[in-house]
């Protein structure tokens, strides 16, 4: 019997560091890494449901997001390797091309 | 086939119109289409004569109108004869066809001459022969309508003749005032016409007779009066005569052939065949008109010093002669007067006409003596005038002398004393014209060296001699040594036999009384008046000679009011009309200036005003938008904690 809520301590813990990296990390693969963690904290919270109140359907979505988050990296190192090339960095704060 | 009497005016119609369409073409030969034309309606005429001699009365008639049933009712039903229009021909009618085709011919041969090398020549015989054809209708018409179209057809013929020579400013002024004046007679006309049409149901000549008892006298007379207005207006009587002399701007051909001989004499005509509608009131006053015009124009005559303004009012006073002749009730002695004047008038004309083209002066001070340069003219001017005096047994004399006759049985006594007087004054004036141009020393010759007076070519003295023979034997045709032929084919049954010593003599007394003044006063200067009575004669003279101050009182009555009224009227064009128009033309453009402000200044400001207040709040807010990724995250996170809190 696994103490519930003792895992969703680890995945607020783990949710909380996912933010704090994103708002921090200035490295885009940083911010890349620090998205990964939110990700994995909401498929904790998933997985963790699904056994508490006996709803298999639940752990879908789990697979769901573990497949959302390759599509993710996918994409996010691609803008990455664009912003490189572009704009010869990849520090996120360097980069302001959204300025109004 | 068509009948005979279509022909007539139609083969001058058909000369009008070819030479108009292609005249210039023609050139030369333009003069021979009129004369032919006016020939072959002269043939036709004589070919009519006999049926009409023994009394026949001749007529080609089509529908013209067919009233809708609904307009007839009570009356005499649809498809009624009266609005049948027709051509026909009886004793009167024949006469004038006569009198218009053979003194036509005449002028027409004449012209051919005269207008040699005039720059509109068959223009010239062009109008002569739309001027024939319109006073052929207008006499064989038998029916009101026609006849009045035909009237107004001829004088416009008279008009477009008479400014011929449009190019000198008086001629186109004579033309002007001659139109003008006979359309005051015209308007008149028209009246008469509408009103007979309208209260006596009737526009047909044999039809007048019984208006009589269907129409009151009174309303007779007005019609009738109305009537003789036109005649008037077209036959120069007073008080519409100031035309006729005018009109003498004119080439001479036309003041022979329209102004002296046809066209004027058609007030007569027209008075003749409306006859039937005159009550005796009516007629008293064709008598007064014709009596007043007949010694006025006369008396004018003896004071004019231009050969054919002379001739002008020698016309005038004529014709006021035949209208006496009316007055009386003596239709057929009128027309008969009519036949003989057209002869010797027309010849008087072109007499004078042979004159001024042989000198280029028509002033009788400075012409005289030309008896010996042109002994042809001079010998039919003479027949003309002896004739035109009325000497026995010339022409003039049985026509004349049968309107004395009728004045003498029909009318007052002292009616036959004017006609006497006016007589005296007749001979006085032609004699007057004829020994101061054809006898005496020959004028002033300077300028005469370059071109002597010379007899004119036979093409003017031949219809001349016609003319003459005309003038002198055509009265025969109504004297009792043939029975009165004529004035039998005019209906008259019963004619005055016989010559009346007593007329015979009067008339005789009246024209050696006429030809001493004419050589004593026109041509030795004599002066006969006892010395008191001069500034009498002085006074008289100058009235005559200043033609009584008719031209002046019309300038001065009518002209001049018509003239102001009228300036006042383009006064009032120029300052209300056309300040009313363009003050609102002014008013719109004040109008549109200021919309056009308002646009400027509130619409254009409300639009650029929307998309400035748009432009400064995205100016304001751009701030925001800094685009540096770890600014919005944390925008997000804050939101959501907060969000979170408040939704707790």
């Amino acid at each position: 019997m696994m103490p519930v809520r003792l895992v969703l301590l680890l995945s607020h813990a783990l949710f909380a560091l996912g933010v704090y990296g994103v708002l921090t990390r200035r490295h885009a693969i940083g911010l890349l890494l620090s998205i990964e963690l939110i990700l994995n904290a909401a498929a904790l919270n998933f997985v963790l449901f699904s056994r508490a109140f006996g709803h298999v359907e639940a752990q879908a979505f789990a697979l769901f997001i573990i497949a959302l988050a390759a599509c993710e990296a996918v994409v996010g190192l691609a803008i990455v390797i664009g912003l490189a090339r572009h704009a010869q960095t990849v520090f996120a704060d360097e980069v302001e091309l959204l300025k109004g | 086939m068509m009948p005979a009497l279509l022909w007539i005016p139609l083969l001058p119609l058909a000369a009008f119109a070819l030479l108009i369409t292609c005249g210039r073409r023609l050139g030369r030969f333009s003069a021979v289409v009129t004369v032919a034309a006016l020939a072959g309606s002269g043939g036709a005429t004589l070919a009519l004569a006999e049926p009409v001699f023994h009394g026949h009365r001749l007529s080609v008639q089509w529908a013209w109108l067919s009233l809708p049933a609904a307009l007839t009712a009570g009356q005499a039903g649809a498809g009624d004869p009266r609005w049948a229009l027709g051509l026909s021909v009886d004793g009167l009618s024949w006469l004038m066809l006569a009198v218009v085709t053979g003194v036509g011919t005449m002028i027409a041969l004449y012209s051919t001459g005269y207008m040699r090398g005039d720059p509109r020549y068959s223009r010239f015989f062009a109008y002569l022969a739309l001027f024939c054809a319109s006073m052929l209708g207008l006499v064989l018409a038998d029916h009101f309508l026609l006849l009045y179209a035909c009237w107004e057809l001829v004088g416009l013929c008279s008009y477009l003749l008479i400014s011929f020579w449009f190019e000198r400013p008086s001629a186109a002024a004579a033309g002007r005032k001659a139109f003008i004046t006979t359309r005051i007679g015209d308007a008149g006309l028209l009246a008469g016409i509408l009103w007979l049409a309208w209260a006596g149901g009737t526009l047909r000549f044999e039809e007048f007779a019984a208006l009589h008892g269907t129409l009151s006298g009174g309303r007779l007379t007005a019609i009738s009066l109305l009537i003789f207005l036109g005649a008037v207006g077209k036959s120069a009587q007073v008080p519409l005569h100031v035309w006729l002399p005018d009109a003498m701007e004119g080439p001479t051909p036309v003041s022979a052939l329209i102004h002296a001989a046809t066209m004027v004499a058609a007030g007569v005509y027209l008075v003749a065949r409306t006859l039937p509608l005159f009550t005796p009131e009516s007629l008293r006053v064709v008598l007064a008109v014709g009596l007043v015009t007949h010694l006025a124009a006369g008396t004018v005559a003896l004071t004019m010093t231009d050969i054919k303004r002379v001739l002008a009012y020698s016309t005038i006073s004529q014709l006021g002669l035949m209208m006496t002749a009316l007055g009386l009730g003596a239709q057929a002695l009128a027309m008969f007067h009519l036949t003989t004047h057209a002869c010797f008038k027309a010849l008087l004309f072109l007499g004078a006409g042979s004159v001024i083209h042989a000198t280029h002066e028509q002033e009788l001070g400075r012409l005289g003596g030309l008896r010996r340069a042109m002994p042809w003219t001079a010998a039919v001017f003479l027949v003309a005038a002896v004739s035109m005096s009325g000497v026995f047994p010339l022409s003039g004399f049985w026509s004349k002398d049968a309107i004395l006759l009728a004045a003498r049985h029909g009318g007052p006594p002292w009616l036959l004393g004017a006609l006497l007087a006016g007589a005296v004054v007749t001979t006085a004036y032609i004699f007057r014209l004829y020994l101061r141009c054809f006898h005496g020393a020959a004028a002033s010759q300077e300028g005469r060296a370059s071109h002597p007076p010379h007899e004119s070519p036979m093409v003017m003295v031949l219809p001349m001699a016609v003319l003459a023979l005309g003038a002198a034997a055509v009265g025969l045709a109504g004297s009792p040594w043939l029975h009165h032929p004529l004035l039998h084919l005019l209906g008259v049954t019963e004619p005055h036999g016989g010559i009346e010593a007593p007329i015979l003599l009067w008339s005789t007394v009246a024209a050696a009384a006429g030809l001493w003044l004419a050589w004593s006063v026109g041509v030795r200067r004599a002066r006969p008046l006892p010395a008191f009575l001069r500034p009498l004669g002085t006074r008289l003279y100058t009235l005559a000679a200043h033609k009584y101050y008719v031209d002046e009182w019309y300038q001065r009555v009518v002209i001049g009011p018509c003239l102001s009224a009228a300036r006042g009227l383009s006064r009032f064009d120029l300052r209300i009309i056309d300040g009313a128009v363009n003050g609102a033309g002014r008013a719109g453009w004040a109008v549109a200036r200021w919309k056009e402000r308002f646009d400027r200044l509130v619409v254009d400001r409300l639009v650029n005003g929307t998309a400035a207040a748009v432009r400064a709040t995205g100016a304001g807010l751009r701030w925001i938008q800094t685009g540096i990724v770890h600014q919005y995250l944390l925008v997000v996170v804050v939101a959501v904690v907060l969000v979170s809190l408040v939704l707790k």
